[in-house]
């Protein structure tokens, strides 16, 4: 398992359209994917899970991919997240 | 015939209704009449029909159309939905039916988050699941999508994506029986700058192809006109079209007067979703957020959670612009059945804000401590309402140490709120100014209430209206003694209220020396254009004439006098 924290920067977090486009990039890897910040854990692949996050601008998650290449995926994943825009 | 409803979008508009035909009604309990390997195919073969469509319809749209069709085709999508759906058919349910079931089931789920933006989200899946189930039903879904004439929207129920697959060029208004402020369709019109109502009884009632008079600043919408006010009604629409136009072309300037002073144009907000509008005009920050709405329609008090989720995303959207947060301001006019407060006689001189908040730490300090710990995202400043003595205020600011030792005890994060200050609205207060100027760090002037107060006039009771006037001098040298006392201890002074959205109004502030101001989100633009006009020079004298008139009627012949002509217009 490969574990990464990442900022989430974007204005208005992973509401939205952000949910919706983690969530399709997720769920182009194979692997088992979640995000935790404090007690709230979710799965990215599901954008009804990532809605019930309610994670904002400012917070810090961390992402734990696991299997093949996770460090490789992990870091795609974070760079998506880092990169959002409105 | 005119029908109220809530007004989410401001503007007028004169049109032919389009009375959208309403959503089929399902039957939640329906069983498939076909194996449930045939549902399931019926169920995949609507779907995939679906996403095709949603494709198309991205491509040729964009902007928030093509972010719904996003978020929905996600959803559609989604393992946890699908998987949902399939154990529905499984369990013996007819396709659409199973469908609508999950569809409800992450409504709720989303619904329950208590997130502004979360309850939008669950107004996106209600809608999915109604539109995959017309499908598999072979049921018409409500378009308005081939609108070929201008129309005025009636519906009983709206679902985002009607909307956004509309010939939005057609649409002048939107009016709806259901739906609340915090509906997806509201925050979408607002956002579309459509004029719109929600909530609206009996407008169904409004027949198709009827000539509407739709006016979304006062929340009415009018039918059966008389031929005789048509010209009226064609000509406010016209004028309504013009502002408009020359008023988003404030939304990118800074506020300055005419000779070049910086005034500062902050927001009064209710809401957390009219940020947008806030950060879209280019406001200066919030001069008042009312926390009232959170103690509202509840039978149990707002916890500190729900409070802190709710600053702390304000704070961040502001981006490091001031969010000032007035403390529970409940009593008065407002009822709040979570506080169980006795009915009084007398409300607004009786129990209400600060005088609960001093003896309920059960209310005080859960807001306090969510407002503290919201600080860490942002600039947060604390206002205390209601402050009529110097012991209010001091034992508001020791609640607020109380709570910070608290957070302090518990090991959780707080920052430090940039400034403290208080309400400028009841007359002792303003008298006193002088001594509570030494504990506080700004003031903000409640004029409404700073105006009821000074004339020991009920501001809702018609009978006594003749005395509300806020150019009357006596107001006038409330509102000057504190922005001179302010200066003169160094403290931070501003006007919340409808004054400053009122052009006279404005412009008597700007001459007894304002130098901030804090409106509707919806007058922020019009209040920039307003100080775009006025002359701070010019106006410098007349301060000095206001405070020596007899009456209103005297304040205003000064002020016009000094006023460009075409001022009063704006």
């Amino acid at each position: 398992m490969f574990e990464l924290d990442t900022v989430i920067k974007n204005q208005t977090g992973l509401h939205a359209r952000p949910a919706a486009q983690l969530s399709a990039l997720c769920k182009s890897f194979p692997n088992e994917i979640t995000l935790t910040s404090g007690e709230r854990k979710v799965n990215p692949k599901s954008i009804f899970s990532l809605l019930s996050g309610c994670f904002v601008k400012g917070e810090t998650v961390r992402l734990s991919v696991e299997g093949e290449n996770a460090q490789e995926v992990a870091e795609k994943i974070a760079a998506f997240i880092e990169a959002l825009e409105g | 015939m005119r029908y109220r409803g809530v007004a989410v979008c401001a503007g007028v508009a004169l049109s032919q209704s389009f009375r959208l035909s309403p959503l089929p009604e399902f039957d939640y309990d329906l069983r498939a009449a076909v194996s449930p390997e045939r549902a399931k195919q019926v169920y995949r073969d609507a779907s995939a029909q679906l996403e095709n469509e949603f494709r198309l319809t991205a491509e040729q749209s964009g902007g928030t159309n093509a972010e719904l069709l996003e978020v929905q085709l996600a959803m559609l999508n989604d393992e946890s939905f699908t998987e949902l759906i399939g154990s529905g058919i499984a369990a013996g349910y007819a396709p659409e039916t199973a469908v609508l079931r999950a569809a409800r089931n992450f409504e709720q789920m989303l619904a329950a988050l208590d997130d502004e933006y979360m309850a939008a989200r669950a107004d996106d899946v209600r809608d999915l699941g109604v539109r995959l189930a017309c499908k598999i039903a072979n049921l018409p879904y409500p378009s308005l999508a081939g609108l070929t004439e201008d129309c005025i929207v009636v519906a009983h129920d709206l679902l985002p994506s009607m909307l956004i697959t509309a010939e939005l060029s057609r649409i002048r208004g939107i009016v709806t029986e259901n739906g609340t402020r915090t509906s997806h369709i509201a925050i979408l019109a607002a956002g579309l700058e459509i004029p719109s109502i929600v909530g609206c009884r009996g407008a169904m009632e409004i027949s198709h192809g009827e000539l509407v008079f739709l006016d979304g600043e006062h929340g009415t919408v009018e039918n059966e006109l008389q031929t005789g006010l048509l010209e009226d009604y064609r000509n406010r629409e016209l004028v309504y079209h013009r502002e408009r136009k020359e008023l988003l072309a404030f939304a990118e300037k800074e506020a300055v007067t005419r000779d070049g002073k910086r005034v500062l144009v902050l927001a009064n907000i209710v809401n957390p979703l009219t940020l947008d509008k806030v950060l879209n005009y280019h406001a200066d920050g919030v001069g008042l957020f009312r926390t009232e709405f959170l103690y509202m329609n509840r039978a149990t008090l707002p916890t500190e959670e729900e409070q802190f989720a709710i600053y702390a995303a304000s704070a961040k959207k502001l981006g490091g612009l001031p969010l000032t947060i007035r403390t529970m301001d409940i009593g008065g006019d407002k009822e709040a059945e979570c506080l169980h407060l006795p009915k009084e006689d007398n409300p607004f001189l009786g129990y209400r804000a600060v005088r609960i908040s001093l003896e309920r730490k059960d209310v005080i300090l859960p807001q306090l401590r969510a407002i503290l710990r919201a600080a860490v995202y942002g600039e947060i400043w604390v206002m205390f309402p209601m402050i009529a003595v110097k012991k209010e205020l001091d034992g508001m600011l020791a609640a607020l140490e109380e709570a910070k030792a608290q957070l302090t005890g518990e090991g959780i994060p707080f920052g430090k709120c940039t400034r403290v200050g208080m309400m400028a609205e009841v007359p002792s207060a303003v008298i006193m100014l002088d001594k509570l100027a030494k504990s506080a760090e700004f003031v903000s002037i409640g004029s409404n209430d700073l105006t009821q107060y000074t004339y020991a006039a009920d501001r809702m009771n018609p009978r006594v209206s003749y005395l509300g006037d806020f150019l009357d001098p006596a107001v006038l040298r409330m509102i000057k003694r504190t922005i001179d006392v302010s200066a003169a201890c160094g403290i931070d002074c501003s006007l919340c209220g409808e004054m400053a959205g009122d052009a006279l109004g404005l412009a008597a502030l700007v001459a007894l020396g304002i130098h901030k101001v804090s409106v509707s989100p919806s007058g922020i633009l019009k209040t920039k254009k307003r100080l775009s006009l006025v002359d701070t020079a010019v106006l410098c004298g007349t301060g000095e004439l206001m405070i020596n008139a007899e009456d209103a009627t005297e304040v205003k012949m000064h002020l016009l006098k000094a006023l460009p002509e075409d001022y009063a217009l704006v």
